[in-house]
């Protein structure tokens, strides 16, 4: 009996990680409906989710970093600084989160400064995050709708193995 | 075991990259001293943390729970505390969040369509 053995395109991986971590960004963002334990380890675990997302697009983005000042589009420069606004602010909400934790750190035994400049910090930032991110989706409207039209497409989500030469992450991150 | 390497290098990185950002957010607030905020909105905060009685500390019972304590994030009192409620407030603010992306695609992407359909409609 001859098995064919399936895998996700690279597109799809990057389609289906990008979408859960949007999803789990929503769920994060708002901790009255998730309760505060869940709104910490949920956002613990999107720092994982984060990197995962920009290993899957680190060729465009070594690539850009590269040539930021030679011979790049604007959109992509534009794309270029604004991931880079995204990253710090993400790295900033995740580090001000940390500091005033209330489940995730005192249930590892470790007490928070919870100071109010960092409370104050965690709000700015996560407040920022929410453009920032609708830009970030905007400049990349168009990949979306078009993997999301493909993806629903019979026979596009999953590839033989053989038919996996598609470069990743073209799109930007 | 080549890509395994290739990932870890990158996944440290990219950690490194955020330790830097950790790094300097770490050392502005310090040297500032909260000097970025202005006497009304440290009154503010520490208003808030006396109601749930604790400015430097974690808040009490956080890991027993959310009833009878303000939310972290509610400085202005309790609010409905039942399920139904949180679950209202909750999907409301998932909604007002998805509200907010989908304002700033909507603008981006009709400024865009706007500078891109202008020179085609100035040449007529």
């Amino acid at each position: 009996m001859q098995t064919t053995q399936r895998r996700l395109s690279p597109t799809t991986v990057n389609y289906l990680v990008d979408l859960a971590i949007f999803l789990a960004f929503l769920a994060a963002m708002d901790p009255h409906a998730t309760g505060i334990p869940i709104h910490e380890w949920l956002s613990i675990a999107f720092a994982a989710a984060i990197i995962a997302h920009l290993l899957l697009h680190w060729s465009w983005l070594v690539g850009i970093t590269r040539r930021f000042f030679g011979r790049v589009t604007g959109e992509a420069r534009v794309n270029y600084v604004l991931n880079l606004l995204f990253f710090i602010d993400m790295t900033i909400i995740m580090l001000t989160g940390i500091l005033i934790s209330e489940a995730a750190l005192p249930a590892l035994g470790i007490t928070p400064v919870n100071a109010f400049v960092w409370r104050r910090l965690h709000d700015l930032s996560a407040n920022l995050a929410l453009p920032i991110l609708g830009l970030h989706v905007a400049l990349h409207w168009r990949w979306i709708l078009n993997t999301t039209k493909s993806f629903f497409r019979k026979g596009h989500v999953a590839q033989p193995v053989a038919a996996r030469i598609e470069p990743v992450a073209q799109e930007g991150v | 075991m080549k890509n395994l390497l290739t990932l870890t290098v990158r996944t440290v990185v990219i950690l490194l990259a955020a330790m830097l950002v950790v790094g300097v957010t770490m050392s502005v607030v310090e040297t500032s001293d909260t000097g970025g905020f202005s006497p009304a909105q440290r009154s503010e905060f520490t208003q808030a943390d006396a109601v749930t009685g604790d400015a430097d500390q974690p808040t009490a019972g956080a890991t027993e729970g959310n009833e009878g304590r303000p939310q972290r994030d509610e400085p202005h009192g309790p609010r409905d505390q039942s399920l139904g409620g949180r679950l209202a407030f909750g999907l409301f603010g998932l909604v007002k969040n998805s509200v907010i992306i989908g304002v700033v695609v909507v603008i981006v992407l009709g400024i865009e369509r706007f500078f891109i359909r202008r020179p085609h409609n100035a040449g007529i």
